[in-house]
């Protein structure tokens, strides 16, 4: 589905990603892990279209040619630590606003919005302002916003930053009933939170030092030793 | 331009909202013009001081507001997420034009009151005077609304980037006061021309430039 190849980037003289090469088939569930500065945020930025690379390739195997970053931004939907949200709007006019900038009608965005708000239980808080959740609920509202042009790749970067144990389980949850998308997710307690995930990606230094399944006893800090990453 | 339109109007829904920017640039507005209005008092009759005051206040509320102009996009890092979006740089850049164009008139109508009622004289209210406010803001807000994308971006803390918006705008400010001083001595059509051509040139440089560069403005 998605073939990255050498995807370098570098910030002065620091290099956060060298040569990162990996591919995504569909319906993958794909952990990205690493120490603090491995390059995670980074790699997931590339993919989203917030950051520039500054080598390498993306390319969608099904046209077999670089593609066009409009083009990425539907393929790709983006949850970070952060909501992403107006918090002077309430989640559904956040929710119809991002669907018509992904070019829904007004009435299909509404529609989408009450579908996804369901999907992630905040129906009940629809007409309240952002602002007015609690953190869990702006997540769940977050979520909803990346999925909300309905893009084959999820990306997330450490979505249970902060969250209570309430919240990190209605996530938990939510992820197991995504089979039909590709997920790739930056986290730091893998088993916990994306026991779904059948494949790891190793990030150290920048470096891509593993690339295959993902088992119970893997531990990316055992595989950082000697790569600049953090000891176990 | 339908997605121009979707980000001014969620832009506007956010500030009659909260009331937050405006009530601020009101107060700040009111402030320059009243201690702008005693530096001129004693003189007169005559409106030639009135041009030096409109402008003064006018272009510190729009710098003060270039700061302002991204806070919305600031909070939870939603300018990200418009990044990502399939939308355009010039559809961003001119949604956040079309929003920041009618705070400022709005803030600009009120100045002009302040003046009238502080001068006592209607010598401002004219439409010409209302046309220049106009082809003035163009200008400045779409050079300050290409700077200020870098501070939503979080490329800069946004104070190094007003020297640069002010040095810029200087022959727009210089252009439209003195387009002002002729309006209120009733100069001749033919007199005026040449300045508003300009401010019109001007604009249309600054916007096309800006639409071009947006993109790249933006990114790292």
């Amino acid at each position: 589905m998605i073939q990255v190849a050498h995807l370098s980037k570098s910030f002065g003289r620091t290099e956060a990603l060298v040569e990162v090469s990996f591919h995504l088939g569909e319906g993958d569930k794909v952990l990205l892990l690493g120490p603090n500065g491995a390059g995670k945020t980074t790699l997931l930025r590339i993919l989203a279209g917030l950051t520039a690379s500054t080598g390498g390739t993306i390319h969608l195997l099904a046209s077999d040619r670089a593609q066009k970053r409009e083009a990425l931004s539907r393929l790709f939907g983006y949850a970070a630590h952060y909501t992403m949200l107006y918090e002077e709007l309430t989640p559904r006019e956040n929710m119809v606003f991002f669907g018509r900038l992904y070019g829904l009608s007004g009435q299909a965005a509404a529609k989408r919005a009450e579908v996804l708000l369901e999907m992630v239980e905040m129906a009940e808080d629809r007409a309240g302002r952002v602002k007015e959740l609690s953190q869990g609920q702006q997540r769940r509202v977050a979520i909803a916003r990346a999925l909300v042009h309905n893009p084959p790749i999820l990306l997330l970067d450490e979505p249970f930053a902060g969250l209570d144990a309430t919240a990190r389980s209605w996530l938990t949850g939510f992820l197991a009933n995504t089979a039909d998308k590709t997920v790739l997710f930056a986290t730091h307690q893998p088993q916990q939170d994306f026991p779904q995930a059948c494949r790891a990606l190793i990030l150290v230094a920048g470096n891509l030092v593993y690339d295959g399944p993902f088992e119970g006893g893997l531990d990316w800090r055992v595989l950082s030793i000697g790569r600049g990453g953090a000891k176990p | 331009m339908r997605l121009a339109f979707l980000l001014a109007g969620k832009d506007l829904r956010i500030e009659m909202r909260g009331m937050k920017r405006l009530s601020v640039l009101l107060l700040f507005s009111f402030v320059l013009v009243l201690v702008g209005s005693f530096a001129y008092r004693g003189q007169g009759d005559d409106v030639a001081h009135l041009p030096p005051l409109l402008w003064l206040a006018l272009v510190f509320t729009q710098l003060f507001f270039l700061g302002e102009t991204y806070r919305p996009e600031m909070e939870n890092h939603c300018f990200d997420a418009l990044c990502i979006s399939p939308a355009k740089g010039y559809q961003l850049l001119f949604g956040k034009l079309l929003s920041s164009t009618a705070i400022v008139l709005a803030i600009s109508v009120a100045i002009l009151l302040e003046i009238t009622f502080f001068a006592s004289t209607l010598a401002l209210l004219r439409l010409e005077i209302l046309v220049l406010i106009v082809l003035e803001t163009i200008g400045l807000l779409s050079l300050g609304n290409l700077f200020f994308a870098r501070m939503a971006a979080g490329d800069t803390q946004g104070f190094e980037l007003y020297p640069l918006v002010i040095v810029l705008s200087i022959p727009l400010v210089f252009i439209a006061v003195e387009a002002s001083r002729l309006v209120l001595s009733d100069a001749s059509g033919g007199t005026k021309a040449p300045f508003y051509l300009l401010l019109i040139l001007y604009d249309v440089l600054l916007l096309v430039t800006s639409a071009v560069t947006y993109r790249a403005m933006i990114g790292d």
